[in-house]
């Protein structure tokens, strides 16, 4: 693609950007396929402008009108699906089954969020002792949308669509990494008649998301991205009570082999926990605790000998691979830094991952750290899996729960004794029982706790953060109490 | 103004744009599905014809070039009044 794509969507059409300019190469074959100018300052300024002045047109709507707008979005999305999974995977990486999975999740969201809409906001009425109790609520206005690159449909959406249900208008700022699908969003968008003015893209990198969140237009930031960006903007919004801001980050996620377990089912969920989407899921498992001995030794014998054999390769190769590539060369660099890193600290190397040259792609990686000192408690985004060995069960819940993260967690063992004292001493948002970290439902709160948010989980929760509540008590005239106050006199 | 049928039985509605087909201007809808609408600025009146399933409890839906020819965008308030009277 060589031409120049539009960087600003707002009044419903896309005008060129003024801002940084970059280029967006798919991270396997390097073809471009988004080349263009984000939008400047006075572009984002702008769109904040229209998406301010549509929103009171959008709220009078009603919610009846604008679900109807969104239930023609999920339509067309299920129509196009195979063009869209498509041109997903191709940007992305990942390969086309996942991304076809992508595209469900963003029709469901449709639905999910109606209902969630209806149950944790909407309104309701009921007579109490002091009268008749009404309770409504109310868009906050003009949302930031900020979003990640590994799910650039499906996360995004997971604010828009409950954001734009509860009546409020959108000013979206995709990550630099995935342009083209966020143009494919707004274009399905204003097919299925969402109005000019209601859902606004800007393109950019730093500077057009710093211009965004900075902007006192806007009445809060809905955010999925790395903990690092999100501290900052947590930061910049300190002292500003009027703002929502709902943070999303990462996790840095224990997974515990404990007692006995069935051993395929294990290693299925263990590699599908660790790899999935080539590691790139804030849920994926990133440390895995198994107890020393040799039950231990010989599973991750099996686990490297059967992560070393999952099918890695281009978003379209076939027959179809587990696992695409990472999302850019530089990202896969980090991932493969992060991993020497252990190395050198004392780590010891399970498997070693293949690089393909001049791609993103790389294989799943395994390193033992039970000895490495000075591990950092960061989010490893990539498919590298660290083991640590221990030798009682209340050394690997401490070891669990030693990091500032508290997204998902998990334990793989038939002892339900073991569970329960799981259950009651694991700190996280997602917290499972032998079954795979990654693959929540949208049809239950999605957060976490420690740096992996700000206390505002996600998904069936997200009507939350999208509406304030409005209480009132309402009678049709003043009556006048039968008895006075102590000290009023009429 | 009271006494101008038109400006009595107006109604006041949100605007909100969109390029979708269905909101598109049909060419073959009847007279009486159709209703007047106009903007609010006095120095540049424009009136035009939006059919009546275009029009929702507090907005009315344009087409981009309805809503061109009216000078007007989403968010702004346009008077809506039936041909023929009775919208109020």
């Amino acid at each position: 693609m060589s031409e120049q794509q539009p960087g600003v969507f707002y009044r419903g059409q896309w005008i060129a950007g003024q801002g940084e300019a970059w280029e967006r190469a798919d991270p396997v074959y390097g073809r471009c396929i988004w080349r263009g100018r984000g939008a400047s300052p006075a572009q984002v300024s702008d769109a904040v402008d229209v998406a301010r002045h549509t929103f009171p047109a959008w709220r009078a709507l009603g919610f009846e009108g604008r679900a109807l707008i969104a239930q023609a979005f999920a339509a067309r999305l299920k129509a196009q699906r195979e063009s869209l999974a498509h041109a997903l995977a191709e940007e992305t990486g990942k390969p086309l089954w996942e991304a076809g999975t992508e595209i469900d999740s963003m029709a469901a969201k449709v639905a999910l969020s109606m209902q969630a809409y209806g149950e944790r906001t909407g309104s309701r009425e009921q007579d109490v002792a002091a009268g008749h109790a009404v309770l409504r609520h109310r868009p906050h206005g003009v949302m930031a949308v900020f979003g990640p690159y590994n799910f650039p449909g499906h996360l995004p959406n997971g604010h828009i669509v409950p954001a734009l249900l509860a009546g409020n208008t959108i000013v979206f700022k995709p990550s630099e990494l995935t342009p083209r699908f966020a143009q494919l969003t707004a274009r399905i968008w204003t097919e299925a008649g969402l109005p000019a003015g209601v859902m606004n893209v800007v393109q950019g990198g730093v500077e057009t998301g710093q211009a965004l969140a900075r902007h006192d237009g806007i009445d809060g930031l809905l955010f999925t991205g790395s903990s690092r960006t999100g501290v900052k903007l947590h930061q910049q919004f300190a002292g500003r009570p009027d703002k929502i801001l709902a943070l999303e980050m990462g996790g840095n996620n224990p997974l515990i082999l404990a007692g006995s377990w069935p051993e395929k089912a294990a290693l299925h969920h263990v590699l599908f926990s660790a790899f999935i989407s080539a590691g790139q899921r804030c849920t994926c498992a990133r440390r895995l605790l198994v107890p020393q001995g040799k039950a231990g030794d010989r599973f991750l014998e099996q686990l490297c000998h059967a992560a070393q054999h999952l099918q890695v390769g281009a978003f379209d190769a076939s027959p179809a691979p587990f696992m695409g590539s990472l999302i850019s060369a530089p990202a896969r660099q980090q991932v493969i830094q992060a991993f020497e890193h252990r190395i050198a600290s004392g780590g010891v190397c399970l498997l070693a991952p293949q690089l393909t040259e001049g791609t993103a792609l790389m294989s799943p990686a395994v390193v033992d750290v039970s000895s490495a000192s000075g591990v950092p408690d960061d989010e490893i985004f990539g498919p590298v899996l660290q083991v640590y060995r221990y030798e009682r069960f209340e050394q690997a819940l401490e070891l669990a729960n030693a990091t500032r993260f508290g997204l998902a967690a998990g334990l793989l063992s038939d002892d339900p004794g073991l569970y329960r004292q799981f259950a009651d001493a694991i700190r996280a948002g997602v917290v499972n029982w032998n079954k795979p970290l990654t693959g929540a439902s949208s049809a239950a709160p999605f957060g976490g706790v420690g740096a992996s948010g700000n206390h505002r989980p996600s998904a069936w929760y997200a009507a939350d953060y999208c509406a304030w509540p409005m209480a009132s008590l309402v009678a049709d005239h003043c009556e006048l109490p039968a008895t006075l106050p102590q000290g009023m006199s009429l | 103004m009271p006494q101008i049928r038109t400006v009595r039985e107006s109604v006041k509605r949100y605007v909100l744009v969109s390029s979708a087909e269905k909101y598109q201007d049909p060419r073959h809808v009847d007279s009486q599905d159709l209703l007047m609408v106009s903007n609010r600025q006095l120095s540049d009146f424009r009136v035009g014809l939006v059919p009546r399933s275009n029009l929702r409890d507090d907005t009315v839906i344009l087409s981009e070039a309805l809503a061109a020819q009216l000078k007007v965008e989403g968010g702004d308030t346009v008077r809506m009044v039936d041909l023929k009277g009775g919208m109020k």
